[in-house]
């Protein structure tokens, strides 16, 4: 509309009533003013003045269309910015939820305003939001009250708390309004439960670096010693001041060469590591054996930043080492070589003189007397002894000769690199001469002396084996000949040994399988006429070789140990056959057996002898033991014990071979014996020789002083019978009467006596 | 940097509010070419007022302002927020 129509003159309307028209006009105008300046100042400027903007020209201008068209700007604008805040909202609620600390925001009255995930998972135990959202904290998060009123007050900041297992950290902002009003406050609780863990795991590394005994030392790249431990300084004898800022060449042996730390670096190089043992040196020069192990740290890029170093004192377990070593081919007992190292030092002496032509000697030395001392005196005298002797053999050979002990009183020397076969004998004669000189142990003088056999390489083998065999050979044969002295060995011997070895192994079959026999002499009393007692002889019938005598089998049982299952079976055999015997009505007074030393003084004899006649039901007088001189005075002490224990029991007691042996009499006077037999060497050259004569007479009345009763042995004529009853020994055994016979022999010879007498007197004189 | 079209009116002599409507009246008949940026509208007027109406009205329209001094007075650029 044209603003001239606005300024027409009043009119009428279509009612045909008159019109004011300017005054409506002017109402209009005024109130479009109106309307546009109440707009202006909503968009924020100053109302139209009529005087700068007259009636045409306002309406030509249009303000109201501008405004609105502004208006419908703003309303646009006004939209976009809403959907931007609320897009702006949505990524700080992801924001929020994804922070890994959980966020409380409390109203002033301390409800909760908001809060983020986590918040929920570590401190509201998953609660949904609208179980949390406007309660009060206390009424939706369980920890202590103490941590409650703190959180609601905000004075934990920057403390630490512990809630539900987890470590927290707390940070608390408080939100204002632009009038500084107190509006709301944010808690933030950072998870500080893996630091926690990992302050603990250091500590605890910490106490390990402390107190292990391994020695650790922390050096950087450049072996510069950064941290040490305080094993590292007791070890190393430094303290941490004096190694740190220093490198390991401080702790250098100078047992190592260039080498050998070249190698280490090498290691460390290659495999990042290195490990083995190490000479170092402490502070105070003592050199100490180190079990070492050095590690390369890397850093990220891969370089060296650090060396690891730990290190165990093996300077004990080094000192058992050799001692382990030592003992492993010593004897500990005298600390000379045993049988390992003196067989190896005795192989690599047969290669050298089998290389440069060389001779070289080997003793083989055996003590003579050493069983007899060891059981009587006890294993304690007998290893002094042994060390005597070693001290001794030690100060007569020379220093490159090797002195072993392989075992017993068994002693072996190696004589290296001889000019003249002969310095092995000369050597060998020192010491049995050395030997036979008194040993003093506890104030005692003991006579040992020593039998030596002796090999030559090459001529008496060439292997260890032959040569350590062939002086023992030859040592045996100076046993057999008495002892105390040394042969060399010569190829006979072998022979001689072998055929030994073959016997001894048939006699071991023999015993085994019961195949030796019992044959039966008897003893008769002239005076009473009557066969008083029985003597059960061991025989030995060889396949081959017939029937084996006794002095040939019963020293190579005792030397075997055969004799202790052999003495059993004669024993068990010969009881046995007394009951036989006495079951027939054929009973003499008592069947008497033989015993050796090792017999009587091994562990169980008199036992087994009892059990035997307590099994046969036979009483102790019934059996007779004999036993030689030698046997007795071996060891006085304990041999009155066992015979105390055989007498007690009712068993007699002989001495066999009486004559031929040492005697004391003042140590017989002691002992149980019921019978002297005189060997039959002092009979043989009765009436006719008179030495022997004034012997047996003087046997006879030695035994009548001493209370005891004499039997003579070997009796062959009736002479020697008139003689012996003559000078008051009735009691006889031998040819004259009758040779050992077999069970049944015996039985025979029982029933017709005194009349067989007669005729083995008649054999006798036939003789 | 992208060509801008500047549509230049001069107010000078002009008072407020006569100023912010002919700005207005400008802005709104190139809004959404002033908007997607590439036109801009620059005022020149030499009524102090306006350089604190102009501003404000444009802004809680969604439009940037930028006044400067010129020897006339002040030239007062409207266009897009960045």
């Amino acid at each position: 509309m044209p603003a001239t129509a606005f300024g027409s003159a009043p009119g009428a309307d279509t009612t045909g009533r008159d019109v004011d028209y300017q005054g409506e006009y002017l109402k209009a105008i005024g109130y479009i003013r109106a309307k546009v300046d109440q707009m202006l100042t909503l968009i924020g400027t100053l109302p139209l003045r009529p005087e700068e903007l007259d009636n045409a020209t306002l309406i030509d201008l249009d303000p109201i269309g501008i405004v609105t068209d502004s208006f419908g700007q703003i309303l646009a604008h006004l939209n976009d910015t809403n959907q931007a805040l609320d897009v702006a909202k949505k990524e700080i609620r992801a924001i929020f939820d994804a922070m890994d600390a959980a966020v409380v925001v409390l109203n002033d009255d301390g409800t909760i305003d908001d809060c983020n995930r986590q918040a929920r998972e570590w401190l509201f135990q998953f609660r949904d939001y609208p179980e949390i959202i406007g309660r009060a904290l206390s009424a939706v998060c369980a920890c202590s009250d103490e941590v409650q009123s703190s959180l609601a007050q905000g004075s934990l900041h920057g403390k630490e708390f512990k809630y539900d297992g987890r470590y927290f950290q707390l940070a608390v902002s408080d939100i204002r309004n632009e009038q500084q009003q107190h509006l709301k406050k944010v808690l933030i609780c950072f998870d500080i439960t893996q630091q926690k863990t990992t302050e603990a795991s250091l500590q605890l590394y910490a106490k390990v670096f402390a107190n292990t005994a391994e020695g650790i030392a922390i050096t950087n790249s450049r072996a510069r010693f950064l941290e040490v431990n305080d094993a590292f300084c007791r070890i190393t004898g430094y303290s941490a001041e004096e190694l740190l800022g220093n490198t390991p060449k401080l702790l250098e042996s100078g047992r190592h060469d260039g080498e050998f730390y070249s190698a280490i670096q090498q290691g460390l190089d290659t495999r990042g590591h290195w490990q083995g043992e190490i000479l170092d040196r402490a502070k105070d020069g003592r050199i100490i054996p180190l079990l070492q192990t050095i590690s390369a740290v890397r850093d990220a890029q891969g370089s060296v930043s650090h060396y690891i170093t730990i290190v165990t004192d093996i300077t004990s377990l080094k000192e058992t080492q050799t001692r382990l070593d030592f003992l492993a081919h010593h004897d500990p007992l005298t600390e000379l070589p045993n049988r390992l190292l003196f067989t190896a030092r005795l192989e690599h002496a047969s290669e050298r003189a089998a290389r440069d032509h060389d001779i070289f000697g080997l003793l083989f030395i055996d003590l003579d007397r050493f069983k007899t001392i060891n059981d009587s005196l006890g294993h304690q005298f007998g290893d002094r002894l042994l060390i005597e002797v070693a001290q001794r053999l030690r100060g007569l050979v020379r220093k490159a000769d090797t002195i072993a002990r392989l075992g017993g009183d068994e002693f072996v020397v190696l004589l290296e690199r001889l000019n003249i076969p002969g310095e092995a004998t000369t050597l060998a004669n020192k010491i049995v001469s050395a030997m036979r000189q008194p040993f003093v142990l506890h104030d005692s003088e003991l006579h040992v002396g020593c039998s030596i056999g002796i090999t030559l390489y090459p001529e008496d083998g060439t292997d260890a084996v032959t040569l350590l065999k062939n002086a023992d050979t030859a040592m045996y044969r100076v046993k057999d000949a008495g002892r105390d002295g040394y042969r060399k060995f010569s190829p006979d011997l072998s022979e001689a040994a072998d055929e030994k070895l073959t016997l001894e192994n048939a006699l071991r079959l023999a015993v085994r399988d019961r195949r030796l026999e019992l044959h039966y002499q008897p003893i008769i009393d002239l005076r009473r006429q009557r066969i008083i007692a029985v003597e059960a002889l061991a025989r030995w019938p060889h396949p081959e070789r017939g029937m084996i005598p006794p002095d040939q089998f019963i020293p190579l049982a005792e030397e075997s140990k055969l004799i202790l299952p052999l003495g059993a079976w004669v024993a068990h055999e010969a009881v046995t056959q007394y009951v036989r015997w006495r079951d027939q009505g054929i009973a003499p007074d008592y069947i008497s057996i033989n015993a050796s030393g090792m017999q009587l003084f091994h562990p169980g004899f008199a036992d087994m002898l009892f059990e035997l006649l307590r099994l046969h039901n036979v009483d102790g007088k019934h059996l007779q033991v004999e036993l030689t001189e030698n046997v007795l005075m071996r060891d006085i002490n304990s041999c009155r014990h066992i015979l105390d224990r055989l007498r007690d029991h009712g068993i007699r007691i002989a001495i066999d071979d009486f004559g031929t042996g040492y005697s004391s009499l003042a140590y017989l006077k002691q002992l149980p014996i019921d019978d002297l037999k005189i060997d039959r060497s002092f009979v043989r050259d009765i009436p006719g020789d008179a030495n022997d004569c004034a012997i047996a007479e003087a046997i006879i009345g030695l035994a009548r002083t001493l209370g005891l009763e004499t039997v003579a042995e070997g009796v062959e004529t009736v002479q020697q019978q008139d003689f012996l009853t003559r000078v008051g020994c009735s009691k006889v055994q031998g040819y004259h009467y009758a040779k050992p016979l077999t069970a049944s022999g015996f039985e025979k010879f029982f029933r017709q006596f005194p009349a067989a007498m007669e005729i083995q007197d008649e054999h006798a004189d036939r003789r | 940097m992208e060509q801008v079209n500047s549509i230049t009116i001069d107010i000078s002599g002009q008072l407020c509010p006569s100023c912010l409507l002919l700005t207005l009246k400008e802005l709104n008949r190139h809004a959404d070419a002033v908007r997607n940026g590439g036109t801009e509208i620059v005022v020149t007027t030499d009524d102090r007022q306006a350089t604190a109406t102009i501003p404000d009205a444009v802004n809680k329209m969604g439009y940037a302002a930028e006044v400067t001094r010129v020897d006339a007075g002040y030239r007062i650029r409207v266009c897009a927020r960045r």
